[in-house]
């Protein structure tokens, strides 16, 4: 696999006023590759920004480099940069101007210029519906329409990486889907590597080929989703409705001998505070490595026993489990 | 360069197409300028002949010669001259007509007096009475000695102008500057003279001959107006008809529009806060597009948006101008090549200071804050409140060397060769030391 971005060894110390020194990141290594959405995934504060801002040259790296189609962004900035379209967190538009003006600003700062330049704000335009209203201020939008020419802008030089910071971040729902069917469409139509940062675990887990999760300024796990969660061992986990059926220890230990990969198997009766917030029915549940593959015998033993399922949920881990495995806390905390 | 234009092109159409801005960087100091002309300037027009001035020599003379009366004669006619105590002005047989003061226009010019009291000169010309006050020190004959080996000392002619009253009182420190020169360069010239002369006869010899009254009265006719061509600047504005509405527009107009360019300087520069905050100055950053680049765009951009500023607001007050005086009126004057260079630098100097302060300040409110008290020491040092204060004080201001250089292009004068340079140099070294300090904040 051929290699869009190559991070070695970066990081960065601010000095604080009071002139004591603060390491947001420390000593980073990252390979992103070509084609693939990676996505960065850490709590608020963890050093996604200050990496992401190394990378696309707006931070000098105190220690490092990072290359990005072979340039380096310290020692050939502008090749770099010309391979690497941004699409920051906060609008960042020119509110005056007019949707098409903005795209046309930028496009120069990429070296466009004439008929390429003009073909090319048509394109963007077209992709991300905005042809219609290329002529009004973009201070006139609605949230979601600025949030698509933000977008946009990043795409104007038809860079070969795309980096998007937090771009669904105060979006309605609506807007959220366009945006990551956007990111699902760089990657798909026009085979635009992705690197995009987040704090939500769902957006990562449906759009990456790739996750890296970062924390105090360090890349503490690194694969694609079932690879990290395959590290940390965590197990699904199957809840089992049972009404007011009684469930005896006898067939929780008949599942827990029987059935493969089944690590645990426990009972909560109605009105117990159970996992599930649910004490209307009673709820068997049962940890497994490969949750899906035991439900038959699952539900096998349970006949066999006269007990009735009433219904079933599959819970997998997610990534969200995995950040508190690796970290001790949650990902929104 | 196309990205340096691209910037600037577009700080230029986000500027020109935001009317509060506008309205504050031109309208307000045409409206500010056009009031206080209508309502200070007189009704009518008025001649600038007859400028009231009073002279007093306090000069006490040197080797029988008192140089001070060469002022005394030039502005006060013969009649009306008082008599010097026991010392007069040096008696020419010879001089020309048409190069006395009189034949030079220069008694039509001002109605003058000579007055004995400095200090009831100064107060009368507070009072309105003049308006202007020419003093001669005491000492200006024997510092202005020129024998060999007489010691070099500085000395000035004060011209105490009626802050009402500029245009006149520019006027009369130009007659003075001119009057000054010719002093000088007699000075030099018979110096010069006297060393050859004595290294050829003898330095005692010599010395004899030129301390004595007759040699010194007739060297003192090389200093007077009679034997010099160069009163001819007054020439050029004695018995113009001049609206005083018009020339306090000229006056007021350019020190405000120096003031408000300030202003203009600043928000120009300042605006890469605005871009940082909105996050478009990131995004510029991490376009393949050189900081310095960036930074020169936005220099540009704030330069031409100067220029535009001055154009505008000198070519409304030009049709102001005419419409006061009912006809088309070039109250800038007819330079226009070096009304243009003054614009420039002017804004150069301008956009100069919006660099170093954008550079020295953490924060736009901090910006704001330096800003705004240098803009009004600058304004108060350089006239833009109404008030004058003296020169040499005036010239720590770069609002008084960009009206200033207009007032005298507006009179017809050339000499703003100075003024270019300071207004140059304040642009360059300022912008310097600005781009400096704004590079190092650039690591966002």
């Amino acid at each position: 696999m051929q290699t869009m971005v190559e991070v070695r060894g970066l990081a960065k110390t601010f000095r604080r006023a009071d002139g004591t020194a603060v390491q947001a990141v420390k000593g980073i290594d990252l390979d992103i590759f070509k084609g693939e959405v990676f996505s960065l995934l850490g709590p608020n504060g963890a050093g996604k920004t200050t990496t992401i801002s190394m990378i696309s040259g707006l931070l000098t790296p105190t220690v490092g480099d990072a290359t990005i189609g072979g340039h380096s962004i310290t020692r050939q900035p502008t090749q770099a940069k010309r391979l690497l379209g941004v699409v920051p967190q906060e609008i960042a538009l020119y509110p005056t101007l007019t949707a098409r003006q903005n795209l046309e600003f930028f496009g120069r700062m990429y070296g466009l210029s004439g008929k390429a330049l003009a073909t090319s704000v048509d394109e963007v335009l077209e992709f991300i519906d905005l042809r219609d209203r290329q002529k009004d201020r973009v201070e006139t939008f609605s949230g979601g329409m600025k949030r698509r020419v933000n977008i946009g802008v990043g795409l104007l030089h038809k860079p070969q990486l795309v980096y998007m910071d937090e771009p669904t971040v105060g979006v309605d729902p609506q807007s959220r889907r366009r945006i990551l069917d956007t990111v699902m469409r760089l990657k798909e139509e026009r085979g635009m590597t992705v690197l995009y940062t987040t704090h939500l675990m769902e957006e990562a887990q449906e759009l990456s080929n790739r996750v890296g999760i970062i924390d105090h300024g360090q890349i503490i796990a690194m694969g694609t989703v079932g690879d990290l969660i395959q590290k940390v061992g965590e197990e699904d986990r199957l809840f089992l409705k049972v009404g007011d059926q009684a469930v005896s220890d006898e067939v929780l230990r008949r599942i827990q001998e029987r059935v493969p990969g089944v690590t645990r198997a426990v009972y909560d009766p109605p009105g117990a505070e159970g996992e599930d917030r649910s004490n209307t029915s009673g709820v068997i549940i049962v940890s497994a490595k490969r949750g899906r593959r035991a439900l038959p015998q699952l539900i096998q033993i349970a006949m066999e026993a006269g007990i009735e399922i009433q219904s079933v949920e599959v819970r997998e881990p997610d990534l969200e489990a995995v950040f508190l495995h690796l970290t001790g806390r949650a990902l929104r905390d | 360069m196309r990205k340096i234009w691209t910037i600037a092109w577009k700080e230029l159409y986000t500027t020109y197409t935001d009317r509060n801005l506008v309205l504050i960087m031109i309208a307000t100091p045409l409206l500010v300028a056009s009031i206080i002309a209508l309502a200070f300037g007189g009704q009518g027009g008025v001649s600038i002949q007859n400028i009231p001035v009073a002279v007093v020599n306090l000069d006490e003379g040197s080797g029988g010669q008192n140089f001070g009366a060469i002022f005394v004669s030039a502005f006060v006619p013969p009649a009306a001259g008082a008599a010097l105590a026991g010392q007069d002005a040096p008696a020419c047989p010879d001089a020309p007509a048409s190069g006395t003061a009189a034949g030079s226009g220069l008694f039509e010019l001002t109605d003058a007096v000579e007055l004995d009291d400095a200090d009831a000169a100064r107060a009368a010309v507070d009072a309105g009475v003049y308006a202007a006050a020419v003093i001669i020190p005491p000492d200006f004959s024997r510092k202005i000695g020129y024998g060999p080996g007489d010691p070099v000392e500085p000395v000035s002619v004060e011209v105490y102008g009626s802050s009402g009253r500029e245009v006149a009182a520019g006027i009369i420190r130009s007659v003075v500057e001119s009057i000054s020169s010719q002093i000088a360069a007699g000075h030099i010239a018979i110096a010069a003279a006297l060393e050859t002369v004595g290294q050829e006869y003898g330095m005692l010899r010599l010395l004899s001959l030129a301390n004595s009254p007759e040699f010194a009265a007739s060297a003192a006719c090389a200093f007077t107006p009679a034997y010099n061509t160069l009163t001819v600047t007054q020439q050029t504005v004695a018995g113009q008809r001049v609206d005083s509405r018009a020339a306090l527009l000229v006056v007021v107009g350019s020190s405000q529009a120096m003031f408000f360019m300030l202003f203009t300087g600043q928000g120009g520069v300042f605006s890469v806060f605005e871009e940082r905050r909105q996050g478009t100055l990131q995004r510029l950053i991490v376009s393949p597009t050189p900081r310095l680049v960036i930074l020169v765009g936005k220099m540009v951009g704030t330069f031409v948006s100067c220029v535009l500023q001055l154009v505008f607001l000198f070519a409304a007050l030009t049709l102001v101008g005419s419409l006061i005086s009912g006809q088309l009126t070039l109250i800038w004057g007819d330079q226009v090549l070096a009304i243009a260079l003054v614009i420039g630098a002017a804004a150069l100097a301008a956009t100069g200071l919006g660099t170093l302060l954008a550079g020295a300040a953490r924060t736009p409110e901090q910006g704001q804050i330096f800003a705004s008290v240098i803009n009004l020491g600058l304004a108060v040092l350089g006239g833009a409140f109404g008030f004058v204060l003296p020169e040499s004080v005036s010239r720590f201001s770069m609002i008084w060397w960009g009206s200033d250089a207009f007032r005298r292009l507006s009179l017809g004068q050339a000499d703003i060769i100075p003024h270019l340079l300071v207004l140059l140099a304040h642009g360059v070294i300022l912008f310097g030391i600005g781009f400096w300090l704004f590079n190092r904040r650039l690591d966002i």
